[in-house]
């Protein structure tokens, strides 16, 4: 098996979860994807490493999994959201899977669509040698099908949603803006099994965008037949991966089968894979009682203490995840233009109290834009970055004369109750009738304005933020990979992907400084500066806490390769003692 | 003659109403806030943008799209779904609504009989022990919301017992509990219009006449009372039919059963508008149908109904 | 055939006064004074009179006994079980549960109250006004009607309270409201009819009495009967929609709550927290419980027929 330590400078690929999933699945917990278990707490790490190969397998093998919602379509070019993701992992093939080392700590690429990989010496051209892999059709995988599915998915006319994920590409942004033909893009088949792929620069992460849906392989003629309904149904896609489509009944079920075209079919051990959509919680964790669902995710305190007091179950509780959950504040409206008015609203929460009350305890009280286990390095961010918030909370024990001082800078007296505040939530279930609940009391008693909650379905909430037609808005982002520059990057002036209309000279300087800086102390203290200036200077968005991924599985569920990935593929898994 | 003359009328009639209320719900959604795109979570370029709402006609003026869009209807074509792309409203609604019609039909035919038996008991026995009974059951059976029954029985029957599974469609194991569910309302609802349609039918004049003539009182409760009082329970069909319909809204979504209702709820949460719409209109079809079904039946069947009345 | 078997010890010659021929049997008695002593009469309609009453007085004044606020959160005292300082138990927020019941009775009660009332007063006029004027008028109102009642009633609900965006009492009432004005109109309407056939509108006409006055004066009285018994069994109706709703969350919004909004809150927990969905779901059912049982005894007290 092909090992390849990543390069020093970067690391862990992050959940290949993408803005969208991260917004609107980790962010309802109501919604969340019961994916099989995408990482592993400090107990079980011990029982999981001695788990792998190890049980007689039962003659019978098959897996009942749930989905919390079904995936809109499993076009690899169109879809972005997390459900869509899971689905595409299992029956396609990226060009190299991501695999924790254990037991050290660490990462490595296993081989997958490509057998082996090379880079020339700056790391601007990767050479991919492609395995002898099949479609479920029998007809060989090539490396035009890896050439056509990357620029259709940078094609603007296909609008796909995650073409900014193949942005290292050479002339990514021509192409993408319809200036260039297709043809210029920086992916080329040299042979039927050599790929390759050429950067603009060096991009150290690269290698993680590889197991990304952006780089796994479709089948031009099979789009050219299946016209718009491609990737709507099972009937409309193709499989290269372990697993390929037996049926996908809407908003009842979609049945994985062993694909035996596969490369690695032998080391498949699932003959079928049951996807059951079940979009109501208590349903969820009833049939994972009753043993109708193998693996459950859990979303509030009561379930997990009660699955953790049923026999024959395997937790994995807490893990957390690069996903950070933040309001954000609308710079250009009439109130919160003013930074004491923002750094008021930031301060006035108590973070561990939130996350008791609202978040049931299942996420991490965050203090800083970026999350606990992001480095730059060796170095880990927080670590070095301390809690701009909390320091802010120090200087101002009393939010409220932040709150006045802001209003008299506007000129709008020292009575908070003059103030009208509206919070927006992209959500109206019980979760977040619950944290909203919370907000709205706390902000009373806190800084004592009027605050009032609007709960919309994520649609109407989300044009609302595109349109600045909001005050402040709650949501998720996760990061792709290890490097503070992925979340930092996305408040640089002219992005505004958080719409918060914020934007700060200063802080783009220390942004591009940072992203050629090759040391990494100085490249911290860089990314330091910027931090502070977004959060303790100016509360353009005011971080709350980070999620965790807590799951239960029955204990004949084996194979489970730890890791904290997104990556929901089901390769290794097998069941051992069934009953 | 007449008959024709009243169906072809009532068939005009039928158009007029469905074609009013196509505008209507066409104008209200294009009326929602939200971005029908808001769904791929991210600013798309212009371009893109721009292709895909003439994909689906809404870059045309609103007038236009409405022209189109009926159009369209006329040839059963609803539209393609926004939220899920490749799928077509019409086959989705195909596919869904014979799921929801199976489950929904078995319960109503339950509820039917069950509650038309409780609501004779209730009748016979009036202001006596059984009648308070039946209509505790009955009352109770609408009061306690479904989301509050449909996880206890899960609990009870799936989970405790495991004589029944949670969630899922296809095996009549799995469609115990939901049809449980659905047919509480139908129960008492036939319940209560059957035992105040006895009661009327008890104090008429040719009740006394059968019961003074000596007709044994099985006789007259079979042959006589009964036949007349289910007669006016025919008229209430239509409107149970449709209930079935939506209220699997909340039934199947909790038991992931793959039907109409489901799709409703998860189009609203989607800001479907193409799904949501086609829906509606299938509602409307299908009530104005039932209507219209029920109402020729009812002429039929009851010799006092005359068709010069019923058009009036 | 059977023979009749009527005992003739069954029957018995009174005789007959002349004198007494024309004697009125009882004091003159108004229809609404009978209506109201039949009412009396029936021990389960008023005992379900005087649930509601209790349920109305408690939603009134319950809030304010507890010494707690609906809307006070206290993390401490989290999913806390009924206690003599929590009554009912505390929620997810720490919030009193006694409190919060009763100050969602309030919203369920008015939402149900006012639906009703506002369904009712609209399909008087409406149905009021086809029954009078009749001819085309009646057709094409007849029509609108139609489209109306041709789409459920819980699509137009769902569709409005999208339209309307974040819901509050109002929007909740007008989503309520928009298809519910059609069976008390149909009802209206077909009650007039038969009254306006009869001789009393008759003289009002002739004598010159305008025809707004008379649908007010004569025709609206006469019907109020059926209407108010309609309005009865209507409230539970709208509770019940307004659950649903808030279980699909587009319910009343917080600070705000009902007990619609409280069931489905605790939905997802009952198995742990089971007195967080009892008392709210027991609320719901005892007051439609209770409407419909003194719906039932209203509708005998009233029915003319059943007069004595």
């Amino acid at each position: 098996m092909k090992k390849q330590r990543t390069l020093s400078f970067l690391f862990v690929a992050l959940l290949a979860l993408v803005v969208f999933a991260a917004c609107n699945t980790n962010n309802n917990d109501n919604a969340a994807v019961d994916v099989p278990d995408a990482g592993t707490s400090a107990q079980d790490n011990q029982a999981q490493t001695n788990d792998i190969g190890e049980g007689a397998l039962d003659t019978v093998q098959f897996l009942n999994l749930a989905l919390g919602e079904e995936p809109r379509s499993i076009d690899a070019s169109l879809t972005s959201e997390a459900v869509g993701g899971t689905i595409l992992t299992n029956i396609r093939e990226p060009l190299t899977r991501i695999i924790p080392l254990y037991p050290e700590s660490g990462y490595m690429f296993e081989p997958a669509g490509a057998r082996s990989w090379e880079s020339n010496a700056d790391g601007t051209v990767w050479t991919f040698h492609l395995n002898n892999n099949y479609w479920e059709d029998g007809v060989p995988v090539t490396a035009h099908d890896y050439v056509f599915s990357m620029r259709r998915t940078v094609a603007p006319e296909t609008g796909a949603p995650l073409s900014f994920m193949l942005a290292p590409l050479l002339h990514f942004d021509e192409v993408n803006a319809g200036e260039l033909p297709l043809e210029s893009l920086g992916v080329r088949a040299i042979d039927d099994m050599t790929l390759e792929i050429s950067l603009t620069s060096p991009v150290p992460f690269f290698m993680n965008l590889t197991t990304d849906r952006v780089m796994m392989p479709q089948r031009e003629d099979i789009i050219a037949l299946h016209g718009e309904r491609y990737g709507s149904g099972g009937e409309f896609t193709i499989a290269n991966g372990p697993f390929r489509i037996e049926s996908w009944n809407q908003q009842s079920s979609i049945v994985l089968v062993r694909n035996e075209h596969y490369w690695d079919s032998d080391n498949v051990r699932l003959d079928t894979v049951t996807f059951h959509i079940m979009t109501d919680a208590t349903t969820r964790h009833h049939a994972f009682e009753a043993g109708e669902i193998d693996i459950v995710a859990v979303t509030t305190r009561q379930w997990r203490d009660h699955f953790y007091g049923m026999s024959g179950v395997i937790p994995t509780v807490g893990v957390p995840t690069q996903t950070i959950t933040y309001a954000f504040f609308n710079t250009d409206d009439e109130l919160f233009q003013n930074e004491n008015i923002r750094r008021a609203f930031m301060i006035a929460i108590d973070r561990v109290e939130l996350n008791e009350v609202a978040f049931d305890g299942f996420r991490i009280p965050t203090y800083g834009w970026i999350v606990p286990s992001i480095s730059v390095g060796e170095y880990n961010f927080r670590e070095h970055a301390g809690d701009p918030i909390r320091e802010l909370q120090a200087n101002h024990p009393d939010p409220r004369e932040l709150l006045i001082q802001g209003m008299q800078e506007l000129g709008l007296g020292d009575d908070p109750s003059t103030l009208n505040v509206t919070f927006n939530l992209a959500g109206t279930d019980e979760w977040f009738r619950t944290l909203g609940e919370y907000l709205q009391q706390i902000y009373s008693v806190n800084l004592g304005v009027n605050m009032q909650i609007n709960f919309a379905e994520w649609g109407i909430f989300f044009d609302n933020v595109q349109n600045g037609n909001f005050q402040i808005g709650f949501m998720g982002w996760g990061a792709f990979f290890n490097e503070p520059f992925d979340v930092l990057n996305i408040f640089m002036s002219e992005t505004n992907a958080v719409h918060t209309g914020w934007a700060n000279a200063e802080f783009d300087e220390l942004i591009n400084r940072a992203m050629v800086e090759l040391d990494e102390w100085e490249r911290l203290q860089l990314y330091i500066q910027a931090e502070r200036i977004l959060i303790y200077d100016e509360a353009a968005v005011m971080p709350l806490a980070t999620t965790t991924l807590n799951s239960f599985r029955r204990d004949f569920v084996r194979g489970v390769r730890p890791s904290t990935f997104g990556d929901a593929v089901l390769k290794y898994h097998y069941t051992s003692g069934r009953p | 003659m007449k008959l024709v003359v009243y169906i072809l009328k009532r068939l005009g009639l039928m158009l007029i109403s469905l074609f009013m209320i196509v505008t209507i719900t066409f104008f209200l959604m294009r009326s929602i806030p939200g971005d029908p795109l808001s769904h791929m979570a991210r600013s798309l370029p212009e371009q893109t943008r721009a292709n895909f709402m003439a994909r689906y006609g809404l870059d045309q003026p609103l007038f236009n799209q409405y022209l189109i869009y009926l159009r369209n209807l006329a040839q059963g074509d609803l539209g393609e779904s926004l939220a899920f792309p490749g799928r077509s409203v019409t086959e989705t609604i195909g596919r869904t609504s014979p799921v929801s019609a199976q489950g929904g039909g078995i319960a109503l035919a339950i509820g039917l009989v069950i509650g038309t038996v409780l609501g004779i008991i209730a009748a016979l026995f009036r202001n006596r022990l059984p009648d308070y009974i039946v209509m505790i059951i009955a009352i109770l059976g609408v009061t306690v919301p479904v989301f509050v029954i449909a996880p206890l029985l899960q609990l009870v029957f799936a989970v405790r017992l495991g004589w029944l599974p949670t969630f899922g469609w296809g095996t009549p194991r799995h469609m115990v509990m939901p049809v449980m569910v659905m047919a509480f309302l139908p129960i008492a609802t036939y319940a209560r219009y059957m035992k105040s349609s006895m009661l009327d039918t008890l104090g008429q004049d040719y009740i006394l006449t059968a019961q003074s003539k000596g007709v044994s009182e099985t006789n007259v409760i079979l042959k006589h009372a009964l036949r007349n009082s289910l007669l006016p329970a025919i008229t209430i069909l239509s409107g149970s039919i449709v209930g079935i319909f939506t209220g699997a809204f909340v039934v199947e979504s909790i038991f992931s059963i793959p039907g109409i209702g489901t799709h409703f709820v998860t189009s609203i949460h989607n800001n479907d508008y193409t799904m949501i719409m086609g829906t509606t209109v299938f509602f409307a079809v299908l009530f104005v149908v039932m209507q219209f079904v029920v109402d020729f039946i009812y002429v039929l069947v009851d010799p006092r109904i005359k068709l010069m009345h019923e058009t009036h | 055939m059977m023979k009749s078997d009527i005992p003739k010890e069954k029957f018995e010659i009174i005789g007959a006064d002349e004198s007494q021929q024309e004697l009125i049997g009882r004091a003159r008695v108004s229809y609404m004074k009978d209506a109201w002593r039949r009412l009396k009469e029936n021990k389960t309609a008023m005992a379900a009179l005087v649930v509601l009453c209790f349920l109305i007085l408690m939603c009134i004044i319950g809030p304010m006994i507890s010494g707690h606020s609906f809307e006070e959160i206290n993390p401490a005292h989290r999913n806390q079980p009924p206690s003599s300082e929590h009554w009912f138990g505390t929620d997810r927020l720490g919030r009193d549960l006694f409190t919060r019941v009763w100050t969602g009775g309030r919203v369920s009660i008015i939402i149900g109250v006012s639906a009703a009332l506002i369904a009712a007063v609209v399909g008087i006029l409406y149905g009021g006004i086809c029954a009078y004027f009749g001819g085309m008028v009646d057709v094409i109102m007849m029509r609108i009607l139609e489209i109306f009642a041709s789409v459920p009633s819980l699509i137009y609900v769902v569709i409005f309270s999208i339209v309307l965006g974040n819901a509050n009492l109002t929007t909740i009432l007008v989503a309520l409201c928009v298809a519910a004005w059609v069976g008390p109109a149909r009802l209206v309407r077909g009650q007039m009819l038969q009254i306006r056939n009869q001789e009393f509108v008759l003289a009002a006409q002739a004598l010159g009495v305008s025809s707004f006055k008379i649908i007010l004066k004569h025709m609206v009285p006469n019907t109020l009967s059926v209407v108010i018994v309609a309005i009865t069994f209507a409230v539970p109706g709208f509770i019940f929609t307004e659950a649903f709703l808030s279980f699909i969350g587009l319910g009343v919004q917080p600070p705000n709550t009902s007990w619609g909004a409280l069931v489905a809150m605790a939905q997802s927990e009952f198995m742990f927290f089971p007195y967080q969905m009892f008392f709210p779901a027991i609320m719901i059912a005892l007051t439609m419980l209770s409407f419909t049982l003194f719906g039932d005894g209203l509708r005998d007290a009233l029915d003319p027929r059943l007069r004595k």
